[in-house]
């Protein structure tokens, strides 16, 4: 009994040896499919879009960091003309945009005009921290000096007078903060489907022919398509019909209608396949298939053996009863 | 014959530990190994996909927005296009009441420092007017759809100003000489 079961175990050992090495050449080969696959993952065309939308990530970005205090010059100046007094003379305004901070040089007629505009620096809102450097007095009593006004965010905002520096806005820029895109009615011609996908687990993405207007997704096996909520993208300024994340019964084709800003329009039709239960159990876990694969085959073997078993030792049997 | 089988089953049995070991073992382990593989290229290819997907509506989003974008390109052009630039110099400082006496590139496109992409290029312009003007031409500049940004002013030598010491520098309408430098980027 021993020596069957031994021999069961061995050849048990062999099977599962040999399937293994089946199963891993099978997914080497899966692997280099899904090593191609990644290669070719992204259009020629979707590459070009990459390329022009990284360019202009890159570009956005630059662009509101140097919009941020943009004004500081001009407003500077602005309260520097309003807060400069009489003896004071300045020979250099150097901005420091990034922090806020102006560098100046002149000459005060004597120290007490510089301790006047000092203070009065120091007195101002605006200002949140007054450096004076070298101040010398020449031989005429003038005073040189170097004053750094370390001036508070809040500058960008002071206006000065009425006439000189008015609201000094960029407001013919675009604002790089993201806004919405899904203006309506504003002329444009848009009117493609761009993303058309189910949140489902995993996430089933539509494939759409722009050329045909089509858009196929093929759902799991027991997915329920009478409420499935689409997420769909759109071109901007269109509206479609009926609309993003709207639960519709997908067991028949579904038209969905996108109207562009200017009132043309364009249908997609969407269809969903069901994939079959086969191929929805290829989604199981390929090491739960094999280790099934290896349990069944176990006992297969050992129930082959034991029968051999059983047989042999009945013919045996049989045949020392003839012997007797 | 039953000490034939004993042998025979000590044999299997060797025979069985080292196939179990040197074979069986090392093959699943490939086997759990190249099934991590193929989830990872998987993943990978599914965030690949949605990636694209993304980055196409991205861009459909951008096309939406070209005069936006034709604003930011003008904010940030690819060439620094110096020639328009001191025509445009030109232009704003005479609009605001001001003589561009001398202009000079301090810093050139390929020489001055760059961050994140930005090429920056810084001019030091001369230019004679009254303060009111320069106030004004600093608007302007700030106002203008390139960027531009002001790092210092030098005001004219103090000689002139000082005889007049008991009026504010800034109020004076008497015309003094500036020195100007004005810091541009291009992308």
């Amino acid at each position: 009994m021993l020596f069957y079961f031994v021999v069961s175990v061995l050849i048990a050992a062999v099977f599962c040896y040999i399937i293994f090495f089946v199963k891993n050449s099978l997914q080497k080969k899966e692997i280099s499919q899904w090593t191609v696959k990644l290669q070719t993952v992204g259009t020629d065309q979707q590459k070009q879009y990459e390329k022009s939308v990284v360019k202009y990530q890159g570009k956005l970005i630059s662009f509101a960091n140097l919009l941020k205090n943009h004004e500081f010059p001009s407003h500077v100046f602005g309260f520097m003309q309003d807060q400069t007094i009489p003896d004071i003379w300045f020979k250099l305004f150097s901005f420091d945009t990034n922090s806020t901070i102006l560098r100046t040089s002149g000459q005060a007629s004597n120290m007490e005009a510089l301790s006047r505009q000092v203070a009065i620096f120091e007195n101002d809102k605006y200002v949140r921290k007054v450096n004076v450097f070298n101040s010398s007095t020449a031989k005429s009593a003038a005073v040189e000096f170097n004053i750094d006004l370390q001036l508070d965010s809040k500058i960008v905002d002071y206006i000065h007078g009425v006439d000189m520096l008015p609201l000094m806005g960029i407001q013919n820029t675009v604002s790089p903060s993201d806004q919405g895109i899904l203006a309506q009615g504003d002329g444009s011609t848009g009117k493609m489907i761009t993303v058309f996908d189910f949140s489902l687990n995993p996430e089933v993405i539509g494939r759409i022919d722009q050329e045909n207007h089509t858009i196929d997704l093929d759902v799991p096996f027991g997915t329920d398509v009478s409420r499935l909520q689409p997420l769909v993208a759109i071109s901007p300024g269109a509206r479609v019909v009926p609309g993003s994340g709207v639960a519709e019964d997908f067991s028949n084709p579904i038209v969905y209608t996108v109207t562009a800003g200017d009132g043309s329009a364009q249908d997609y039709t969407v269809r969903v396949n069901i994939l079959s239960g086969e191929s929805s159990s290829s989604q199981i876990k390929p090491g739960y298939v094999a280790a099934f694969l290896v349990v069944v085959l176990i006992l297969i073997v050992v129930a082959t053996v034991l029968i051999a078993f059983f047989v042999f030792k009945r013919k045996i049997t049989e045949r020392q009863n003839k012997i007797l | 014959m039953e000490l034939d089988r004993t042998i025979a089953i000590a044999v299997i049995v060797c025979i069985i530990l080292p196939v179990m070991y040197f074979l069986l073992v090392p093959e699943y382990r490939t086997f759990k190994k190249l099934q991590n593989e193929i989830a990872q290229k998987e993943a990978e290819y599914n965030a690949q996909f949605s990636y694209y997907a993304e980055v196409t509506q991205k861009y459909f989003e951008l096309q939406g927005r070209k005069e936006d974008l034709k604003k930011i390109d003008d904010a940030l052009p690819e060439t620094p296009n110096l020639g328009k630039l001191v025509y445009y110099f030109q232009k704003a400082a005479s609009e605001n009441g001001m003589v561009l006496g001398n202009l000079s590139l301090s810093s050139s496109p390929s020489g001055g420092s760059s961050s994140g992409g930005i090429k920056q290029v810084i001019f030091a312009l001369h230019l004679v007017g009254s303060y009111k003007s320069l106030g004004g031409l600093i608007a302007s500049l700030e106002r203008s759809s390139r960027i531009f940004e002001v790092t210092s002013i030098s005001f004219g030598g103090a000689g002139t100003s000082q005889s007049s010491s008991d009026s504010n520098q800034f109020r004076s309408p008497e015309t003094y000489t500036f020195t100007m430098q004005v810091r541009t980027n291009s992308y």
